[in-house]
């Protein structure tokens, strides 16, 4: 290139700048397009930016890409690992002044590591690092490689209009995988043998054998937060919760509210009711762990 | 630069941009004004089915609606236009739900969602296509979603015996969560433990 430059007359040389410039001119769309679908990429233009909500707590601003990161890279501690929903692009839940689900969780998540991290019994492991938003299978592919002893989801959304309520779900679905799960001989159950079926578990039912423990897990949550002042809580509920299905391990989600448009829910970043919640949490953790088999 | 190398990279440069631009409108043609259409013809022939149906019988229909500060779903009896057709009978339970209560219960779709396609398999399976509009105006939560799922499933289950199971769809297309955390990967069943008809 540099020869074209020193040894052609100036004109080649603009020719070659020009025919280089269109070709990044040309290419230009199509980076979107291999980066995403071909109609995604229109359609985001055609709907524009997501709603951005101000407000909240404070978003640490780090890395964009998804990172798994261990809060508290202990060796040999029991791990727990918290997930806090949503992030990036994604803001989840907004309410009508402006505290948004990606940022209110994210600080929850934080009060809860820095109170598990005190007790120095657990590894804490994080499924989201600063304002990433890794997928649901990444987030579970990071938890079940930490083998923990519990998953904690956490979440905002609407429970209607009294605040502060704190709900606690386990994963079911009364889905089946399969159109006709009757018919299907390939749905029906495999029995535990050892061989094969024990090793390979398929990916989207490998928390149906963690229910029993979920539910004791939900139960210790409930418990501890129900004795919060104020809060308004219910029995732990079985919900087709996406960001459970894949967890190989005893997992919970925890859902605060109300963060919906019609509803103010400012005082639910109070730093009292969040450190409330981060202590009942872990108390939970506690009686779950000690209550374990 | 000489005037035969200007000529040439201007014309190489109005080449480029024409180009960019045909393949612009050729993917919003593609893309973009196809699905509207598709929506245009499918509430035109939503709307044939519903005076179709306005010249059947009537029938009480026992429909679910969520209530999200308490987690559970409010039934409310309705008489409607009850056609033959099974597929047809889902329509309407779908269109009264899309409409909302008339009791005051909360809503578990936009109004402004259109259905895109009901099929209904001879294994039981509702096939349910909503266009992207279920989304418009929805407060996302694991509770709200949870319940506007299992308003449709048991709404649907509740009044139609052949319907055993439902696979919700948006834009023909499976989804992995309705707005973020129900999990729509599976063929729904009933579920009456929201309804407060469980046991």
């Amino acid at each position: 290139m540099s020869k074209i430059f020193r040894s052609s007359s100036p004109s080649k040389a603009y020719l070659v700048l020009g025919f280089v410039l269109a070709l990044a001119f040309l290419l230009w769309p199509a980076r979107g397009l291999r980066s995403d679908s071909f109609a995604s990429y229109f359609l985001k233009e055609r709907r524009g930016a997501s709603p951005e909500v101000s407000g909240g707590a404070q978003q640490p601003q780090g890395d964009q890409r998804p990172k798994i990161e261990e809060a508290t890279p202990v060796e040999g501690l029991p791990a727990v690992v918290l997930d806090a929903g949503h992030g990036g692009q994604d803001p989840g839940a907004h309410s009508r002044d402006g505290v948004v689900e990606r940022d209110l969780v994210f600080e929850l998540e934080e009060r809860v590591r820095a109170e598990l991290a005190s007790t120095n019994k657990y590894r804490v492991v994080l499924t989201r690092s600063g304002d990433a938003n890794p997928t649901f299978d990444e987030r579970a592919a990071a938890a079940n490689a930490a083998r923990p002893i519990a998953f904690l989801s956490f979440h905002a959304g609407n429970l209607g209009k009294r605040i502060p309520r704190l709900m606690v779900y386990t994963y079911w679905s009364s889905s089946s995988r399969t159109p006709s799960a009757e018919s299907d001989p390939l749905a029906k159950p495999t029995p535990r043998t050892g061989g094969p079926s024990e090793i390979f578990v398929p990916w989207m039912e490998v928390h149906e054998r963690h229910l029993e423990r979920s539910r004791q897990l939900a139960d210790a949550l409930q418990s501890e937060l129900g004795k919060i002042p104020g809060a308004i809580t219910g029995k732990p509920v079985e919900a087709p919760v996406r960001a459970l299905r894949s967890v190989d391990a005893p997992a919970a989600a925890i859902e605060i509210g109300s963060v919906a448009p019609d509803v103010n829910s400012r005082s639910l970043t109070n730093p009292v009711l969040q450190q409330q919640i981060a202590t009942a949490v872990v108390r939970a953790l506690e009686a779950f762990v000690g209550g374990g088999p | 630069m000489s005037r035969l190398a200007k000529i040439a990279a201007l014309a190489v440069f109005v080449i480029v941009a024409a180009g960019f631009f045909y393949l612009r409108a050729l993917a919003r043609r593609i893309f973009v004004e196809t699905p509207v259409r598709v929506e245009q013809e499918a509430r035109a022939r939503l709307s044939e089915v519903v005076l179709q149906s306005q010249t059947g019988s009537r029938q009480a229909v026992r429909l679910y609606f969520p209530s999200y500060g308490e987690g559970t779903l409010a039934a409310e009896v309705r008489q409607m236009a009850w056609p033959a057709e099974d597929s047809d009978r889902i329509r309407e339970i779908l269109l009264a739900l899309i409409e909302g209560s008339r009791q005051g219960h909360e809503r578990p779709v936009s109004p402004s969602t259109n259905i895109r396609g009901v099929f209904l398999t001879p294994d039981g399976t509702a096939y349910v296509d909503f266009s992207s509009e279920v989304l418009a105006d929805f407060a996302p939560g694991i509770e709200s979603e949870s319940l506007a799922v299992y308003s449709i499933v048991d709404s649907l289950a509740a009044n139609i015996p052949a319907v055993k199971r439902v696979k919700i769809l948006v834009q023909g297309e499976e989804v992995d969560t309705l707005d973020g955390h129900a999990d729509l990967a599976g063929y729904f069943v009933p579920d009456l433990s929201r309804t407060g008809k469980a046991n």
